[in-house]
């Protein structure tokens, strides 16, 4: 059968290839588990994500155009993955694009209160701090959490997440700025519970010793739908 | 314009998320610059969103801790998930060239008369043989030369059988890895469940059968002289049918048994829970029932 032996001979040849292939993207694996236990909340869960996805790259590694950015590739494969799998209804679209209906004001707390809150002497409250930051990233909308993971966590340029969740830019930076103030929110609201902070008089001029949280800020969009 | 940049840098914090990622134009870049050392808020929004920046790294890359609790169980190190992944990906690899290697060899012989049975043991032998050579063991020696065994009437049995004979090792080992198995298959796979018999698992491995994949999972029984093998196919019945034209029936218990015998291996072939199972043995028609029987058994401990 020399037909079948040639093609074993190439298939061989082939071989070196899908190794560095698999090399190369398990480089990223560690990155991908990261974001995967963030969006999971579940490490096994996140495992076998990760390898769903990995798979998937394997498959699919003839669509990957060599020289462009195996990382971003790899994220958008993790992305859909996640979303096929665990959210047949896809992302949570309710609480996606739209004017605000209660838009979180920019000017909510003073210079001196946001100084505290990242304050050296407060290092000692760092896995306090982690801790509800964590719960607040958690709780926060999948598409803002994964806009903010793959931003501040993974670096990705604004372009590179809007070919990874499949959006235009201008929803990207939507997503980052809403995401980035709910969980400063949330950390606010925390150190104020905590007596780090002092409730005080915003920028804006209103009183935030109730400052909204999370749940009244879904809550909120919930009830506006 | 100059007059309402400041008081849009500090109503839109937005451009300050967009300067520290880097993502703002010349202008816009130059406006902020112009703007932070006279403004406090701006300067501590900067300081704040940095440091938030800091707090995410750690989070995610950190240690896993689910449901938030600080001081959780340490994520165990990945090195396991590596090489899970690497083997599934290279799994993938092999049966893609499988594949490959099926779809020309169909067009090669077109009309002529080497089927199925032969053709797909040789492809998944030298697929196996390069994952085998891949992983460093060097490839197998003998592919290709085993005799194929037919007789029953149903063509898939007789191609199951044959595999059974092959003694080609099987890809995974680890019982993890051998029920992981059902991704490919799309029903469970419970390698435990036919070790009540005293068989001990070898290993499995994915069998692409007519463009479908069975579970191939491999026991011995017995020891020395006496040892026997014993092979259980796990399929989905949907997809990969088994006529059972030649066999007979054969009940064990409350379990519907099909079972026959060709060349000194018997099988025997059941369903339960939606699941199709096949064994294939060196023991009697009796002892295959038996294995094929325990399909229908609840397992405790799985």
């Amino acid at each position: 059968m020399p037909m079948l032996r040639s093609t074993v001979e190439a298939s061989k040849e082939n071989a070196k290839d899908t190794d560095s292939f698999a090399e190369e993207a398990l480089t990223y694996m560690d990155a991908m588990y990261g974001v995967a236990c963030r969006l999971t909340r579940n490490p096994t869960e996140a495992e076998d994500l990760v390898q769903d996805a990995l798979v998937k790259a394997m498959r699919a590694r003839h669509q990957f155009l060599v020289g462009t950015n195996l990382k971003a590739w790899l994220f958008r494969i993790l992305t859909n993955t996640f979303i096929n799998k665990y959210r047949r209804g896809g992302l949570e679209k309710t609480l996606l694009e739209g004017p605000d209906a209660d838009p979180l004001a920019d000017g909510w707390v003073s210079a001196s209160t946001m100084r505290q809150l990242r304050d050296p002497e407060q290092i000692a409250l760092l896995p306090i701090v982690e801790g509800e930051v964590r719960r607040a990233l958690d709780a926060l909308p999948q598409e803002f959490k994964l806009a903010v993971i793959l931003c501040d966590v993974e670096e990705f340029s604004y372009e590179e997440i809007a070919d990874i969740m499949a959006c235009p830019i201008g929803t990207v930076m939507s997503r980052l700025h809403r995401g980035r103030k709910l969980l400063q929110k949330a950390l606010y609201s925390h150190a104020l519970s905590m007596g780090i902070v002092k409730g005080e008089e915003t920028v804006g001029g209103e009183r935030t010793s109730a400052p909204a949280d999370l749940s009244a800020y879904r809550a909120r969009k919930r009830g506006a739908v | 314009m100059t007059s309402v940049a400041r008081d849009r840098s500090c109503r839109d914090s937005r451009l300050l998320g967009a300067y520290l990622d880097g993502e703002l134009d010349g202008a816009t870049l130059l406006e902020i610059e112009g703007h932070l050392p006279t403004c406090d808020v701006c300067q501590e929004r900067v300081e704040l969103d940095k440091s938030m920046r800091g707090t995410l790294k750690n989070i995610v890359r950190g240690p896993m801790h689910v449901g938030g609790s600080v001081g959780g169980a340490a994520r165990p190190g990945l090195d396991a998930l590596r090489a899970r992944a690497k083997a599934a990906m290279l799994a993938e690899q092999a049966r893609a060239d499988v594949r490959a290697i099926e779809g020309q060899e169909q067009a090669n012989v077109a009309s002529r008369l080497l089927g199925w049975r032969t053709m797909v043991p040789i492809a998944s032998a030298a697929a196996l043989a390069l994952l085998w050579g891949g992983l460093g063991h060097g490839p197998l020696s003998d592919v290709g030369a085993r005799p194929v065994h037919a007789g029953f009437a149903d063509d898939l049995l007789a191609d199951l059988v044959a595999e059974h004979s092959s003694h080609v090792p099987p890809q995974w080992t680890d019982p993890k890895d051998v029920r992981a198995l059902d991704q490919y298959v799309g029903v469970p796979v419970r390698p435990a469940s036919f070790e009540r018999t005293g068989a001990r698992l070898i290993g499995g491995r994915v069998l692409p059968v007519r463009q479908q994949h069975a579970a191939m999972l491999e026991y011995v029984i017995g020891s020395g002289a006496g040892q026997r093998r014993l092979s259980v196919f796990v399929y989905d019945p949907h997809k990969i049918q088994i006529s059972g034209a030649g066999l007979a029936p054969h009940p064990v218990g409350t379990a519907q048994i099909q079972v026959g015998s060709e060349n000194g291996y018997s099988v025997a072939v059941t369903q339960h829970g939606g699941v199709g199972y096949a064994v294939a043995s060196d023991l009697d028609t009796d002892r295959s029932a038996e294995v094929a029987a325990l399909a229908d058994e609840p397992l405790g401990d799985e």
